[in-house]
């Protein structure tokens, strides 16, 4: 991009597009770390320009011309509002790895183990992941034995057993009626409660 | 529930015998009233819950008494109320310390008695039967009860700068949900500051930055969403409208109003969200 033709706050806006593109496809896209740093490096332009022009009218502010007014007011909210936008777009993220989190659910190693996942995070939004981890296990723990809070809230269980069939293999896994070795492409009938967790990180499916 | 395994009988699903409420069998006329009254109140219309399978309601005799109408609330429908309330509430409502609490007990005591009971050579086949329908009447409830964790976690998460500044909101958490907002809280301002504010000029590093004619980077729930509300007390205060006027609720009617007003009759049980 030109640097002599960009206005004011546009990167800004091009971070906000990123966000709103990725909310409706639904995906998670690269952070845009070299975007961010851009439009922090602009604000702090900005900012020593808008020190520059208020420092000469400091002593007595009843002086200053009108122009030198609004182009002060112009600087000062071009500020502000890249400040937004760079704040959108970092909820944005978090929102997402939220989603992505509890969409695995709550298993981090299974999260951040996905190499396309974990490309296009930043070591911050990595970092964010592990304490959020922390925090939702602290939860999930005081409810141990009785209730899985990380567990699925999107359909309500009809029935106890359900038919799976493998979708990618996940080795041997403890169930109610003794170990079960799942191979992909096999069908299993077992307890729901048993395999939750495989069908939400996408190992099973359920058959109807 | 006590289970006492020297006698035969009472350790038993009574399939054919109506429940008393002190019965100790499986069914205490707690869990399956579950299914039946999302039948009974038309105004449970949520299309994925009012569609789970009334099959443990048909096969097992019930005692219908008390499930429809009049009767004392069960601490299922109790829990049936709260969730609703809390996923249509804008707001954090009080948390329901004692009933999450009574709820998490029975799950854990018919776990123990379905474990004793599948253990037990003498169960018949009858029995094992009736102990799958209690697993998935267990399972179902679970869920309410995840789901309603879950959605306060939610907005927690929502409206966490907001709840850390109100002392007022954070009275509605649970110790374990003070705990959460708190952490929740440094986590987004640590990860705010690192990834961005720390690269900005020194004067603009705050989250709560207040401006005339924009608006707060806190974000509030909205008090002025409109809710229906079913009431649920005979003598329901008429509620007092914003332009002076009020009106009158009568028990068994269905409003819509802003939240705001809404709210108090909601903490104080004589409404509750539909």
């Amino acid at each position: 991009m030109d640097s002599e033709t960009r206005l004011f706050g546009d990167q800004a806006m091009t971070l906000v597009n990123e966000a709103r593109r990725s909310n409706a496809a639904g995906t998670l896209s690269k952070y845009n770390d070299p975007l961010v740093r851009a439009v922090c490096r602009e604000m702090r332009t900005l900012d020593t320009d808008l020190s520059r022009i208020t420092s000469e009218y400091e002593i007595d502010d009843s002086q200053v011309p009108d122009g030198v007014m609004a182009a002060a007011s112009f600087y000062h909210v071009a500020l502000r509002r890249n400040k937004r936008c760079v704040l959108a777009y970092q909820n944005h993220r978090i929102e997402k790895l939220k989603e992505l989190y509890w969409g695995a659910a709550g298993s981090l190693v299974h999260l951040l183990g996905d190499s396309e996942v974990r490309t296009r995070l930043s070591p911050h939004e990595v970092d964010f992941l592990r304490t959020y981890n922390e925090i939702v296990q602290e939860f999930r723990g005081d409810f141990e034995d009785i209730l899985d809070v990380v567990g699925d809230v999107a359909i309500p269980p009809k029935e106890l057993n359900v038919v799976v069939r493998v979708v990618r293999e996940c080795g041997t896994i403890q169930t109610e009626l003794g170990p079960i070795d799942f191979q992909k492409g096999q069908r299993f009938m077992v307890r729901r409660a048993d395999i939750e967790q495989l069908i939400t990180q996408g190992f099973l499916e359920i058959v109807r | 529930m006590a289970l006492d395994l020297s006698d035969e009988e009472s350790s038993r699903v009574r399939l054919n015998r109506r429940p008393r409420p002190t019965d100790s069998t499986l069914y205490g006329s707690e869990l399956p009233s579950f299914d039946t009254n999302i039948r009974s109140n038309p105004s449970y219309g949520r299309p994925s819950v009012a569609d789970v399978s009334f099959a443990s309601a048909n096969m097992v005799d019930l005692d219908d008494e008390g499930l429809y109408g009049e009767g004392e609330e069960t601490t299922v429908r109790a829990l049936m109320r709260r969730w609703i309330d809390e996923r249509l509430a804008p707001d954090l409502l009080p948390w329901q310390g004692e009933l999450v609490g009574e709820i998490l007990e029975r799950l854990q005591s018919q776990n123990e008695i379905v474990v004793t009971l599948q253990g037990n050579a003498n169960t018949t086949e009858e029995e094992h039967f009736a102990v799958m329908l209690v697993q998935t009447e267990v399972e179902r409830i679970k869920f309410v009860l995840r789901s309603y964790l879950r959605c306060r976690l939610q907005k927690i998460e929502q409206y966490t700068p907001y709840i850390l500044a109100t002392p007022d909101v954070q009275r509605n958490l649970s110790e374990l949900e003070q705990n959460y907002v708190q952490r929740y809280g440094d986590l987004i301002g640590r990860h705010f500051q690192q990834t961005t504010l720390d690269q900005l000029p020194a004067h603009m590093h705050s989250l709560a930055e207040e401006h005339p004619n924009t608006p707060s980077m806190i974000t509030e729930p909205n008090k002025s969403k409109a809710v229906f509300f079913f009431v649920r007390d005979a003598d329901c205060p008429p509620m007092a409208l914003p332009g002076g006027k009020s009106i009158e609720l009568k028990k068994g009617s269905i409003h819509l109003a802003q939240y705001r007003l809404v709210e108090d009759f909601l903490r104080n049980d004589s409404v509750e969200l539909v």
